[in-house]
């Protein structure tokens, strides 16, 4: 599958992509846990915070808008994207600078390397901001002043259907958020030496890249239409998820108190609930998104063999 | 087929080896601190801290100072706060939520500071912030208070009382005692309990290996190798106990308190109970209470976790050694809170215990009401 995504045309594009996913779900993932603090304490720093969490969230929108330029139907869908992502690039940067001044003046007192959000609050945030918003004034300059590029790719070689953008939209939040979760997994290992649990945390790492394999199913239907890989892949997805929650369910069984001895930084948000929700909403999505397409195909299928029958009669 | 075996055996060996856990046992030293006692030793609980990154450290920091020299400023406007600080400070768990590094270290720096011993036990969700599993655990081991220097001395620079012996067989990471002698003896003990998180679905409880513990230590600490046959009031030295999430045992206490107070009463006595919500307990059932019973060392536990519960209840059960089960205060404003709750609460241990009536005091309990504003008032007992 991999390698048929991966021709000589656009190898170097697909690296970019991965990078920027793997990187902008780390800052998703991070971006979130910054924000259920504000959240449980009724708002409280959210002049301080919100900056932060908007600047960890931005480049996953880019890549979203990114993916969608990339997979547009036509000129316009591409010239309306490019539009929203310099605006987003804008805007964000544009409130979060402010904010961040804000607080540098009033209630940091000027300390540009005041920590605690992260190592360097709020220097880094006013650089990534600074970064993103000149590339949204490039994106917008290019937008109205040198649409020459835009005009040549007249060829939209991947038009994307609408069903897959609206799936992508609501997988990708999940998708990157847990993505980020496993490669938070650096925290653990430098715990992880030690720990004894660490056979049975496995399945749950294998578990937190399970929604974005998910999305790579689908991307890859979404291109080349071939029920029966798509079936395989799906089929080949559900059978690693069962092995995961198997080894997962047995882990249980020899020691329930495997989250809570060593997952609960993974697992922090759902914790407060006392469950690890996150578990939960891993295999929901995985699970009825396979389920209705496969119901879809047998389906599909069962009629068509029907209307051949029909036909012979 | 052999070769399959051998695969399948190396793949089930670590799954099986992880279950092993802890299995060292430990003397008493390895778990224990002593402490000088003094009249009028006064100890300062402190819950659900709950700091975040979106605390602002500097308020909370300035707020936890006037929490901690609270009473002491109260009841002794005209003199130095320093002459009347507490001897001991228990950080009762849930002190990190959604917390960093840089946020545990600088409370640590600023409770070092303060140059009071503190001793630290785990909530259920100081293991929920932004570093790994033991992250608190190591940067206690470094800021161990040593107890062979005199606590005025220069050479004391921290002030941490935190023991977790590697590969115990006790569950939980902060489970150890202060010992508090005087002319060589022990005078009290402070047990500090890790009441652990969670089971998937419910919270955790004190597992039964935890109350061996407990029971090993005060046989060994009063120089008994096995139970004895009888035990009286006062066969053990006399304990107080900490721990975050309470037992079902406070639960039986305030349901017991508000069917006999039907008008919503918080004073009645020597009793005082505003509970605002359910007693968070497990649905699993510990046995340590019937244990501290059993031995009659034991006479309160102070625990923490429901922010908004206060209470000082003697709690019997079926035995006839009360338990004063004493819900402490929420000592800042991390998550949700009461306003009028907030502060802390003293227990000021006495030489010779009083007795009233069917009641032994072993200490006094102060209950200190301190606002974000510097206010300070007293909760318990009325003046």
């Amino acid at each position: 599958m991999a390698s048929r995504l991966i021709n000589k045309n656009n190898v170097g594009w697909l690296i970019a992509m991965t990078i920027f996913y793997l990187v902008a779900s780390f800052m998703f993932f991070y971006g979130i846990k910054l924000l259920f603090p504000v959240l449980a304490n009724g708002g409280r720093s959210s002049l301080t915070l919100l900056p932060a969490v908007l600047t960890c969230v931005v480049p996953i929108v880019i890549f979203y808008i990114f993916w969608l330029f990339w997979r547009s139907k036509t000129l316009a869908n591409r010239l309306r994207l490019e539009y929203i992502a310099g605006l987003v690039l804008i805007f964000v940067s544009g409130f979060n600078i402010v904010d961040l001044l804000l607080v540098l003046s009033i209630l940091l007192k000027g300390n540009i390397l005041f920590g605690i959000v992260t190592p360097c609050y709020p220097l880094d945030m006013l650089i990534a901001n600074g970064i993103y918003l000149m590339l949204g004034i490039t994106i917008m300059v290019y937008h109205y002043l040198d649409r020459k590029y835009v005009l040549t790719s007249k060829v939209m070689p991947f038009p994307l259907k609408t069903k897959y953008m609206v799936f992508a939209g609501f997988l990708l939040p999940f998708a990157a958020y847990f993505a980020g979760d496993f490669l938070s997994m650096y925290i653990y290992f430098i715990n992880g030496i030690r720990d004894p649990n660490w056979p049975l945390i496995i399945p749950y790492y294998i578990s937190f890249l399970l929604p974005s394999f998910l999305g790579l199913v689908y991307i890859y239907q979404s291109r080349f239409h071939e029920e029966k890989t798509f079936l395989r892949n799906i089929i080949v997805l559900l059978s690693i998820s069962a092995f995961a929650l198997l080894w997962i369910i047995i882990g249980l069984i020899i020691n329930p108190y495997v989250i809570s001895e060593s997952l609960q930084y993974e697992f922090a948000i759902g914790l407060v609930l006392k469950y690890p929700i996150g578990l939960l909403i891993i295999y929901l999505w995985v699970l009825i998104p396979s389920l209705i397409s496969i119901i879809r195909i047998i389906r599909k299928n069962k009629r068509k063999k029907d209307e051949q029958e029909q036909a012979k009669i | 087929m052999q070769k399959k075996g051998l695969i399948k055996l190396a793949l089930l060996l670590p799954l099986v080896s992880s279950c092993a856990g802890g299995h060292i046992t430990y003397p008493k030293e390895d778990y224990s601190f002593e402490m000088q006692f003094v009249e009028g030793f006064t100890i300062c609980q402190l819950n659900d801290i709950h700091l975040s990154t979106s605390s602002n450290l500097d308020i909370e920091f300035e707020y936890l100072r006037n929490v901690i020299y609270s009473k002491s400023e109260y009841e002794h406007p005209n003199e130095s706060s320093l002459l009347y600080r507490p001897n001991l400070l228990v950080l009762n768990g849930d002190t990190f939520q959604f917390a960093n590094k840089e946020i545990v270290v600088k409370l640590f720096d600023f409770l070092d500071s303060l140059k009071i011993p503190y001793c630290f036990t785990y909530g259920n969700h100081d293991y929920q912030g932004n570093y790994a599993q033991d992250f608190i655990a190591n940067e206690l081991f470094k800021r161990q208070y040593n107890d062979q220097i005199p606590i005025d001395s220069e050479e004391q620079k921290h002030f941490a009382l935190y023991k977790d012996p590697n590969n115990d067989d006790v569950y939980g990471h902060s489970n150890y005692l202060v010992n508090l002698t005087y002319l060589g003896n022990i005078q009290y003990q402070i047990y500090i309990f890790d009441s652990n998180s969670y089971v998937i679905g419910d919270y955790d409880r004190i597992h039964d290996d935890q109350v061996s513990w407990y029971e090993r230590m005060v046989l060994s600490s009063n120089g008994y190798t096995t139970k004895p046959d009888v035990i009286n009031d006062d066969t053990f030295a006399k304990s107080l106990a900490f721990f975050h999430i309470p037992t079902e045992e406070f639960k039986y206490a305030i349901d017991d308190y508000k069917a006999n107070h039907p008008n919503g009463e918080i004073y009645d006595g020597y009793e005082y109970c505003d509970a605002r919500e359910d007693v968070c307990c497990s649905s699993i059932d510990s046995n340590l209470v019937e244990k501290m019973q059993e031995l009659r060392s034991t006479v309160s536990i102070g625990a923490a976790h429901d922010h908004v519960n206060q209470t000082d209840l003697w709690y019997k059960g079926d035995s006839t050694w009360p338990i004063r089960l004493i819900y402490g205060s929420k000592s800042a404003q991390g998550i949700y809170h009461d306003d009028d709750q907030l502060g802390a609460v003293f227990y000021t241990l006495k030489e010779t215990p009083l007795v009233d009536g069917d009641k032994t005091f072993y200490f006094d309990l102060t209950r200190m009401h301190v606002t974000y504003e510097g206010e300070v008032s007293k909760l318990w007992p009325r003046d």
